[in-house]
């Protein structure tokens, strides 16, 4: 059935809204790394972004003049690839706007090629750090190099380094077949690491990431270790659990209007030369026959706000929002996940219209159904 | 009733422990958004 003659029941207003909280912006698309999961198509290419286009994002981010601060976050290949002099080029555009309390930057690193000066520029800026790394040595395998050489040794120099300067770090840490069945091993890796939090990206088909993924049944037995590992280690916080807390605590407080009405995020996605992708940062780069390459529209002739207004008639957008009335009519876990995630739904199934993903049954429903056998015992 | 339901309505114990430990961690939980990829919710709580 061709979905896009269908008008989604409720629109970008009601499911999505014109205010971005978040942009994530690619300082360069070029990652010296090879991770075999990786869903980048453009991580060999050396762009970086054009000072030009940091401007336009600034503008654009004044332009929206939200309440509170929009979460700028470095992403998109490695950032720490770019020059840090050039970096810092780039930051100054926001400047401004960070000391008025309008932006807070991000970024997401693999900390392989992080050294003193680098953490200097993180205090300095007041950055959010993201690392990704995915357990002990042994559970890396497939972070490397171009030259296939590990990057484990050089991510936890990263890591120490970010210690010894004493800024706090979350963790990003991609859950593989070789890793899914040993979750206290990665639980007791994280707690001693010293993150603030971790995050578990069961591995997924995306982008040109092609491997094998993990069964919802190998996924349900994870959670349940996870959950059991927490009762040892009461401070690290695990981001998907701290959402389900999030959501029972609302909804048996009387609060599930909330968690119900809360939108999604657009989450503008920049790459270096100002084109713009929405609701999936894995979009970027990608060519479709049908949507062609996702961009809509360009930062540098259009503000995000301006896009934003308009994104309601893009045919990937409609597609979105008609996903979206499919999960809310046919899933038992609509009410806490509310709709997936958009680039899973895209690059599983080949369009944004689906409902059940590999992403729901492995993060969504094995997490609440791990969740209820541990309150069973 | 659904699992889901099942965890919103229960009375086990379990449940309110969990509440409680996670919450205490993290009082500031409640999402303003749905963010569409997993990724990138871990910079918004800090």
């Amino acid at each position: 059935m061709d979905t896009s003659l269908l008008r989604p029941r409720r629109g970008f207003a009601e499911r999505i809204g014109h205010v971005f909280q978040t942009v994530v912006i690619q300082p360069t698309s070029l990652c010296p790394g090879d991770c075999r999961y990786c869903y980048l198509p453009t991580r060999s290419n050396r762009n970086e972004l054009l000072p030009l286009v940091a401007r336009a994002v600034a503008r654009s981010i004044a332009e929206q003049d939200a309440a509170e601060p929009v979460n700028l976050v470095w992403h998109g290949g490695e950032p720490t690839a770019l020059r840090i002099t050039e970096f810092v080029r780039r930051l100054e555009a926001f400047e401004e706007l960070r000391l008025a309390g309008k932006v807070r930057h991000s970024i997401q690193t693999g900390a392989f090629l992080l050294n003193d000066h680098w953490c200097g520029l993180l205090r300095r800026y007041r950055f959010g750090v993201g690392v990704s790394i995915d357990g002990p040595r042994q559970a890396n395998v497939n972070r490397v190099d171009r030259a296939g050489k590990p990057l484990f040794d050089r991510a936890m120099r990263g890591i120490g380094l970010l210690r010894r300067h004493e800024l706090e770090f979350s963790v990003i840490c991609v859950v593989s077949p070789e890793t899914i069945d040993d979750p206290h091993t990665l639980m007791d890796f994280f707690a001693d690491l010293g993150c603030v939090q971790v995050g578990f990206n069961i591995e997924e088909l995306e982008g040109v990431n092609t491997r094998t993924p993990v069964t919802s049944q190998n996924a349900q037995a994870f959670w349940e270790g996870v959950l059991a590992a927490r009762s040892r280690h009461p401070h690290l916080r695990v981001r998907e659990t701290d959402q389900l807390a999030a959501y029972l605590a609302q909804v048996r407080t009387g609060r599930k209007e909330e968690w119900s009405t809360a939108r999604h995020d657009p989450i503008p996605t920049i790459a270096w030369n100002g084109d713009t992708v929405l609701m999936s940062p894995e979009l970027l780069g990608i060519k479709d026959a049908r949507h062609h390459d996702f961009v809509i529209g360009n930062v540098l002739t259009t503000s995000l706000p301006s896009m934003l207004r308009t994104a309601e008639q893009v045919p990937y957008i409609h597609d979105v929002l008609a996903g979206l009335d499919a999960c809310e009519s046919t899933c038992g876990y609509w009410a806490f996940c509310r709709g997936g995630h958009a680039g899973n739904k895209y690059f599983e199934t080949g369009t944004f219209t689906a409902t059940e993903t590999a992403h729901c049954r492995n993060s969504r429903q094995a997490l609440i159904n791990a969740f209820a056998t541990t309150i069973k015992e | 009733m659904s699992v889901l339901q099942l965890l919103e309505t229960t009375t086990a114990t379990t449940v309110e422990e969990f509440l409680d430990d996670v919450l205490t961690a993290a009082p500031d939980l409640a999402p303003e958004a749905f963010d569409n990829r997993p990724t990138w919710d871990n910079w918004k709580k800090h």
